[in-house]
């Protein structure tokens, strides 16, 4: 179950689906939590851009990181926040070159796409196949 | 000065021609610059002992030396003269031209410097006369009174670098690790671990670039101890020729480099030890290929900032380190991951000291001394000496050396001359701060490690505080536990928050504001401070109490029940009366700043209770023992 | 390597502690000082735990589980009524320290101290002296925080009580303290935290305040990016990338 995220902006179509479906799986306080992924709608015509963390080799935030906090997953290859290890610095935050790193100032946590274990979500609800997975 | 020596044979002939050019038969007048000496005025009469000798033109005759501490401080300045081995007890600068005329040159001693016992009468002509010095064994401070600490020529003439010189020349390092390991040499700061099991640990701990560490504890913080001062002060190579000795043994090919670590408070150890380094390097006993032998050590001197905390080894590890002294878990040992996570071999420099002795004498003739057997178990006794600083309510406070397993009895009463002013003994507390009070129904026991942490205090790094009955324990309790709150370094909350809650408590029974109750909880927080705190200080902080609350108790409870201080010490518990020795002179009455006296001239005064602050001034003024404190 | 805990064998890894494995395992150890992503402190001594010697010989010894190395076959309990009467009087301490810290108030309550039985300290503060907040400043690289004073006296400070130089106002210290005893305000352009105020980046994009200049600088000196990067807040750098995927798109 292992799949890898491919995004084809040109299909997108700006419905904001991903969003939903990623706020959805990652519940915070009982309910929906931030998204990690945004479709920016673009008019006309009906078309948008999915913008999320591209899990870059060599990551800024990961580099930027003091305390080791932001770990990459061998398995799903995601960069996955280490939350007991995090110190709230926030210089993830402000290193990402993409803005794919937020946080969360209510409930003081840093967020990111963990590629939800393996199996994006976003990607199993995209009506339009701008986000796919591979095995 | 010298050229350096190349070899282990260049050192034995060093040693010769400076014997042969020493007379032993030359007087000599030697003054004890120990620190206590020094403060009733050592130097000065140093001083005038050299003028004198100047003005008479007596310089090729007679040798003027300034020595380390001598031990017996309650009668300084001391004065030995040689070759007689006259001792001369509180002399003065006034006393300068008696001791040229009558003792140097006319050979006679001098009855009024003499020392009189307090007990027996009898006169003492030479030091080993003098009870004080009689009933101990003085291995470690032998020379202290004899060598210029400030020499090195002194301390060789008297065999010095010759067990360095014996192990360079002759031994394995494992065969000088068996050696210490068969003395039974145990750790003189305090924790009595075996020296020798530690250095095997050490040595064969993994040094990945071959770097262990050899430190010298001399961080001596206990309020009136001073052994390692005086160590330091009055021998200082002896501390560093055991740690070159233990260098080699231990072994640092990576990086051949120790260090002594001073408080600043001892700026004459500094200084000491600082010229003993420089002396040693320069005669090739310390630094690069010592002794020709192509064995390499050199130590560092860092100076503690005050902190009694520093005295631990981790915290002083971490100080070293450059870090704030404050102490870190050892569950990994020391031994393995110590000074810059390297292997590192801490001692105290009193167990420094101790190893070119064994190396001399032999493990077995050091062995013989002391408790226990030691042969198959190294935890099995306590061997060799221990210097203790004698202090409190004796007739004889000082430096005080004893073979291991001495009973309190003999080192306060033999040693120490019995208690002062004819009171009566009442509790002896072992080891500083965190050592526990003993009474009376100890001083049968042998003072050695094992003993003493059996009978709920420890040896501590040998401080030894003798009270009477004038001494109230809950007080003596308070105050070390006041002691040891400014001390917390405040890493840990069972020491921070534990100690000053445990002051609070004892405060309240000192102030007459306490229940059984307050016991119960001291007892209760003494449990949490002695097992959840992190280091030694904190795990033995309670100590004072829980000892004073075992043979204690009933003082305790008089604070309490009776809100009544049996000793007449602590003050909110006392109440103060005019007995009919008053002769109404008006001066209690003028002096009480609480306007509580009222009376006339010639009349009885009398002390209202009510206003009474209990501050003591009446008393302290009465000339004519008027004043009653119960 | 088999370690016993509470009677179950687990399986530890090299370099465990206890509390790592007992963490990984499921097993509660509370604890107040213990940062994953930083030193180990070993100072609050609420993760004490009892261990035994290998077979059983000999009396237990209290450790704390964050320091405490796991060896094969060491036995250790973790709940025993020893440890709870331990970590009862360590909490009552806090209590006394910080009555007014809900987080010391809710950890105490699970040891049955509601009140502390001691003298509550004069004018308190909610610090515990627990110095997460001095080693995520270490982290961060600024180390413009340190322990000031000993023992009870001692506290979290400024070189000097009121020299702020160093300090990049990231906040780290006020955000990872575990009971909110370090005070940051943030107003408008303001940044307000260790007696300095500390002037917020405006992003240049939408004009929202983001990081502070210092925090900036700090960044762009610890990871070569440049310092243009850190004008733009993240939601803004999120909506730059949008426009430029767009561009290669050719719309």
């Amino acid at each position: 179950m292992n799949k890898r995220l491919q995004v084809t902006p040109a299909r997108c179509i700006g419905c904001r689906t991903c969003e939903i479906a990623c706020a959805f799986s990652h519940p915070a306080g009982g309910g929906p939590g931030p998204t990690r992924i945004r479709a920016y709608p673009v008019k006309p015509p009906e078309r948008g851009v999915p913008v999320v963390c591209l899990q870059c080799d060599s990551a800024a935030c990961v580099r930027v990181c003091p305390t080791q906090a932001l770990v990459r997953d061998d398995r799903t290859g995601a960069i996955l926040v280490a939350e007991d290890r995090c110190i709230l610095c926030r210089a993830c935050v402000w290193a990402c070159p993409w803005g794919n790193v937020g946080y969360d100032e209510g409930r003081k946590v840093i967020h990111k796409c963990d590629l939800c274990a393996g199996d994006p979500q976003c990607a199993r609800y995209c009506p339009s196949r701008a986000l796919e997975t591979f095995e | 000065m010298t050229r350096a020596l190349t070899s282990v044979q260049a050192l034995g002939a060093f040693r010769d021609s400076l014997v042969a050019r020493r007379d032993p038969q030359k007087p000599a007048v030697s003054v004890c610059a120990g620190t206590g000496c020094v403060a009733c005025g050592a130097l000065k009469l140093g001083d005038a002992l050299r003028q004198e000798v100047d003005q008479r033109g007596l310089g090729d005759k007679l040798e003027v030396r300034i020595n380390g501490c001598h031990g017996f401080c309650e009668r300084g300045p001391l004065v030995v003269c040689h070759p007689q081995g006259y001792f001369y007890q509180r002399v003065q600068p006034a006393d300068v031209a008696d001791i040229i005329e009558q003792t140097v040159l006319a050979g006679k001693p001098i009855e009024r410097l003499q020392y009189v016992d307090p007990v027996a009468g009898t006169r003492a002509v030479r030091q080993e006369d003098v009870g004080f010095y009689k009933h101990q064994l003085r291995w470690l401070l032998e020379y202290n009174g004899r060598i210029d600490p400030t020499s090195i020529e002194d301390y060789i003439a008297v065999g010095g670098y010759r067990a360095l010189a014996g192990v360079l020349g002759g031994m394995r390092p494992e065969d000088v690790i068996a050696l210490v390991r068969q003395s039974g040499l145990r750790g003189r700061g305090g924790g009595g671990y075996p020296a020798g099991v530690k250095w095997a640990q050490c040595r064969n701990a993994p040094a990945a670039d071959g770097v262990r560490y050899i430190i010298g504890n001399g961080d001596e913080g206990d309020p009136g101890a001073f052994m390692d001062r005086s160590l330091m002060e009055g021998n200082p190579h002896l501390i560093l020729e055991g740690m070159i000795i233990g260098a080699y043994a231990i072994g640092s090919p990576g990086n051949p480099v120790g260090y002594i670590y001073v408080r600043n408070e001892y700026p004459l150890a500094v200084e000491r030890l600082t010229l003993a380094f420089q002396q040693a390097r320069e005669l090739g006993l310390l630094g690069r290929n010592i002794l020709g032998t192509g064995f390499d050590f050199d130590i560092r001197l860092n100076r503690g900032g005050g902190a009694f905390v520093c005295g631990e080894s981790t915290a002083l590890m971490a100080s070293i380190e450059g870090f704030a002294g404050q102490p870190r878990a050892k569950y990994v040992h020391t031994v393995e991951r110590g000074l810059d996570n390297k292997p590192t071999n801490l001692n105290n420099v009193e167990t420094w000291a101790n190893v070119p002795l064994i190396v001399e004498k032999g493990a077995a003739a050091y062995a013989a001394v002391g408790t226990g057997d030691v042969s198959k178990d190294p935890w099995g006794g306590s061997t060799g000496t221990k210097i203790f600083a004698l202090v409190g309510k004796v007739n004889n406070t000082g430096l005080v050396e004893v073979p291991m397993g001495r009973t309190l009895r003999q080192i306060i009463f033999d040693i120490g001359g019995g208690i002062r002013d004819g009171r009566k003994f009442k509790a002896v507390q072992t080891g500083g701060p965190s050592g526990g009070c003993l009474p009376e129904s100890s001083l049968d026991m042998p003072v050695d490690f094992d003993h003493l942490a059996a009978a709920g205090s420890m040896m501590g790094s040998g401080g030894m505080i003798v009270m009477d009955d004038g001494t109230c324990m809950v007080d003596v309790a308070r105050y070390f536990v006041d002691f040891l709150v400014e001390e917390s370094c405040g890493k840990c909350v069972p020491c921070r928050e534990g100690l000053i809650q445990m002051s609070h408590l004892l405060h309240a029974v000192v102030e007459g504001r306490a229940t059984e109750a307050t016991l119960t909880q001291l007892e209760s927080l003494s449990e949490v401070v002695r097992d959840a705190s992190l280091c030694a200080l904190g795990q033995t902080a309670p100590n004072p109490v829980l000892s004073t609350l075992l043979h204690f108790k009933d003082e305790y409870l008089a604070h309490i029940r009776e809100k009544r201080c049996p000793a007449a010490v602590c003050q909110a518990l006392l109440t103060f009366t005019i007995n009919e020795k008053c002769t109404g002179c008006m001066v209690c009455f003028k002096e009480c700043p609480a306007k509580a006296i009222t009376g006339e001239k010639k009349k009885l005064h009398v002390i209202d209770p009510a206003k009474c602050t209990h501050c003591g001034v009446c008393r302290a003024v009465c000339k004519l023992d008027a004043v009653d404190v119960r | 390597m088999i370690v016993v805990i509470n009677g179950r064998d687990l399986h530890a890894r090299p370099g465990d502690s206890l509390l790592d494995l007992a963490r990984r395992t499921g097993i509660d150890i509370p604890t107040l000082c213990h940062h994953e992503g930083l030193e180990e402190w070993g100072g609050c001594r609420l993760c004490l735990v009892e261990v035994g010697r290998p077979g059983g010989h000999g009396a237990a010894r209290v450790v704390p589980a964050c320091l405490f190395p796991a060896r094969d076959g060491l036995r250790v309990d973790t709940d025993t009524p020893r440890i709870h009467r331990l970590r009862a009087g360590v909490l009552d301490l806090l209590l006394a320290r910080c009555p007014e810290s809900d987080t010391i108030q809710e950890l105490a309550l699970q040891y049955g101290v509601r009140r502390t039985s001691f003298v509550e300290r004069k004018n308190p503060d909610k610090c515990i002296l627990c110095n997460v907040c001095v080693r995520a400043c270490a982290a961060v690289g600024a180390n413009a925080i340190g322990t000031a004073g000993r023992g009870v006296l001692g506290e979290i400070a400024l070189p000097f009580h009121d020299d702020p130089a160093a300090c990049v106002g990231c906040g780290a210290c006020a955000l990872s303290c575990p009971t909110g005893a370090i005070e940051m305000v943030d107003t408008g352009f303001t940044r307000r935290i260790w007696q300095r105020d500390f002037e917020r980046v405006r992003c240049s994009a939408c004009g929202r305040p983001t990081l502070t200049r210092d925090h900036a600088a700090h960044l762009a000196g610890r990871t070569g990016l440049s310092a243009e990067s850190f004008q733009v807040c993240d939601r803004c750098h999120r909506e730059q990338a949008g426009a430029r995927f767009l561009d290669l798109l050719g719309k």
